[in-house]
């Protein structure tokens, strides 16, 4: 008796669970949320925001944002032209600017060719989907310093070992390089790397300029250069200030040298990590979080443009150089508009069931969504079912508006189609 | 009579366990063969690049075979008991009901479990000699929830084919649809690593649908 009972517990409990992850997912699917954010820029010819919007079936909308007002109320703004766009974001638009004989020989002070836009442009881009995933626990080192020019393949890999050792494998033949993995430890305990390396960021490929190896977060926070070198290690640990400990570092390998990569420590704070003197320089954008948001930095000879995606805002933050550090230049900030499909759902779901994200390349049961504006849809439901089983002398007859009063149409459909 | 009801489900499966055997050792030796067709042509240097940065396993050719093989085993194991009319004497049996389901659906499941081990040693090995032993990890681990998709996939069928009304059946199509469909979500590898226990558990769990339907089959709930 006993069994049959759990038996039928565990149906409705599964049935409910199914419930609740696959109607919002097919509601989700039926109602699309529109996608078309606009895409920002700072102009270093007016010192101002300008927005390109485009829309899926509508014409392309470009703007200056001539005033930003702190209350978060709508900017004031002037619509341009493209060609007036193209003026005042030479940065990325230089090739038609040159084509057309219009591109300045100085801009903000700055001697502007071809070659120094090209020289100084920067691209970085990192998902949480790229972050938040298991790792093998393998890593490839590729040569920094090749007998060619070119650089080719990786032909190591390298791993931590639980006794504190940088443990190189040979690809071709799955065989430990005990020369090499000696080497590199030594070289590493040498200065003061701390085992096992908690995050590593490299960019394994022959398809680009050179290779600064991997940036590497050791177990105390610290960051080092890691490469190799003719087969030898090259170890350089970065100056943090007192008291920062770093979590995420990403590489750069841009033809401009001058920043070897991006750090953010554990309090979510972005840094420049820079060749000269090996240091890091705070960057006053606001916290990052790349475990959970999405980064774009595009860097360019008058400016770096930051483009943060979280969940409910997009912040555009732009920053230049200075001889003292880095120094704001403006911030923008769009958030989502809530969809009627999204305002609809909050008054069917009281919550929702699901297993995989866009934040995170892995799969667990995750409840979210959840709607106290539900509850009237949820009260219909129970009584409706309420009346369903009126006439029934077993303990459903009130378990189950109970639970719908809860589960909302998660559980009104199970109950509802499995009362036998 | 536990034996003699082993045996009985063990005839009874004979030809589909061969066959899902078969079947299993083919698309263990596909999988291997296209590792082998990228090592020989590009090196085996490539195959781990490919690997660890572009996040793939090889092993894709095999991701469906399991959930496969557990529906023909529990259609080939269940469906004739209700088609054929032999659930009832099966039933008359002078032996405890749910022990009854317990012993044939164990019987499906350990069969279930050597196909599932045959195929997953031979690509384990295969790997652990090319690459290293956190990468056949990898490897392994990311293949689990196919084969605990395969059990779940035989878990459900049995419970259908064992329930006597045609809208109970729909309704355990649906939710098995919704159960099987969750371990095909992430294609990352090892996304599912985190949650592996509970999904053994939640696999035990779906013995119940079965030991459900029968009870409903006892109790004259039949179209």
């Amino acid at each position: 008796m006993k069994t049959k009972i759990f038996s039928k517990i565990v149906l409705f409990i599964v049935a409910i669970a199914v419930m609740s992850w696959f109607l919002p997912w097919l509601y989700a699917l039926a109602f699309p949320a529109p996608s078309g954010e606009p895409f920002c820029s700072f102009s270093p010819v007016n010192n101002k925001w300008i927005l390109s919007s485009a829309r899926p079936g509508q014409k392309p909308v470009i703007v200056v944002l001539d005033s930003i007002p702190a209350d978060g109320s709508d900017p004031a703004v002037t619509e341009i032209t493209r060609d007036e766009r193209d003026s005042l974001v030479p940065q990325m638009f230089y090739k038609e600017l040159l084509a057309h004989e219009k591109l300045p020989d100085t801009i903000g002070g700055k001697a502007v060719s071809v070659h120094s836009l090209r020289t100084h442009e920067m691209m970085h881009n990192s998902s949480p989907r790229d972050i938040v995933k298991r790792q093998p626990g393998v890593w490839m080192m590729m040569e920094s310093m090749p007998v060619r020019v070119e650089l080719s393949d990786a032909d190591q890999v390298f791993r931590f070992t639980p006794d504190g050792r940088m443990e190189f494998v040979d690809m071709a033949t799955n065989a430990i390089n005990e020369s090499r993995s000696r080497r590199f430890t030594e070289t590493l305990t040498k200065r003061g790397f701390t085992f096992p390396a908690t995050d590593l960021s490299a960019n394994v490929t022959s398809r680009k300029q050179y290779d600064e190896g991997y940036l590497m977060v050791d177990a105390a926070g610290k960051v080092f250069h890691v490469k190799q070198q003719a087969g030898r290690p090259y170890v350089a640990a970065i100056k943090l200030p007192e008291g920062v400990t770093a979590s995420k570092v990403f590489i750069l390998e841009e033809m401009n040298r001058d920043i070897i990569g991006l750090m953010v420590d554990t309090d979510n704070n972005p840094w420049f990590i820079e060749r000269e003197g090996y240091t890091a320089l705070p960057l006053p954008i606001g916290k990052i979080d790349p475990r959970n948001e999405s980064v774009l930095m595009m860097g360019n000879l008058f400016n770096f443009t930051f483009r943060v995606t979280g969940k409910d805002c997009t912040r555009w933050s732009a920053i230049e150089r200075t001889p003292e550090g880095y120094a704001l230049l403006g911030t923008y900030d769009i958030y989502k508009p809530a969809t009627t499909a999204g305002k609809v759902a909050r008054y069917i779901f009281p919550y929702t069931l699901s297993f995989v994200s866009t934040t995170d390349s892995l799969a667990y049961p995750r409840f979210g969504h959840f709607s106290a504006a539900a509850l009237a849809l949820n009260a219909i439901l129970a009584i409706m079912l309420w009346f369903i089983y009126r006439r029934h002398r077993c303990p459903v007859r009130w378990i189950a508006p109970v639970i719908t009063l809860v589960c909302g149409v998660f559980s009104f459909i199970p109950f509802a189609v499995m009362r036998d | 009579m536990t034996k003699a009801i082993f045996f009985k489900e063990l005839l009874k499966t004979r030809r589909v366990f061969w066959l899902s055997l078969i079947l299993a050792l083919l698309f263990a030796v596909y999988a291997i063969m296209c590792i082998r067709r990228v090592s020989t042509s590009h090196g085996v240097e490539h195959v781990w690049l490919i690997m660890l940065m572009k996040d793939q396993t090889f092993i894709d050719a095999i991701k469906y075979v399991p959930l496969l093989i557990g529906i023909a085993m529990g259609w080939a194991q269940m469906a004739p008991e209700m088609q054929q009319k032999r659930l009832k004497l099966t039933l008359h049996l002078p032996y405890p009901q749910n022990r009854m389901i317990l012993t044939m659906v164990t019987a499906g499941l350990l069969q279930l479990l050597v196909v599932f081990l045959v195929q997953a040693l031979i690509i384990g090995i295969y790997y652990r000699g090319i690459i290293t032993s956190e990468m056949t990890w990898h490897v392994m681990l990311t293949t689990i929830p196919w084969y605990l998709a395969g059990f779940d996939a035989y878990l459900l069928t049995s419970s259908i084919c064992l329930e006597g009304r045609w809208r109970r059946r729909i309704a355990l199509g649906l939710i098995a649809l919704g159960i099987v469909s969750i371990y095909f979500m992430q294609p990352a590898p090892q996304a599912y690593t985190g949650i592996l226990w509970g999904a053994a558990i939640f696999t035990l769990l779906l013995v119940l649908f079965s030991i459900n339907s029968v009870n409903r089959f006892k109790e004259g709930q039949i179209d």
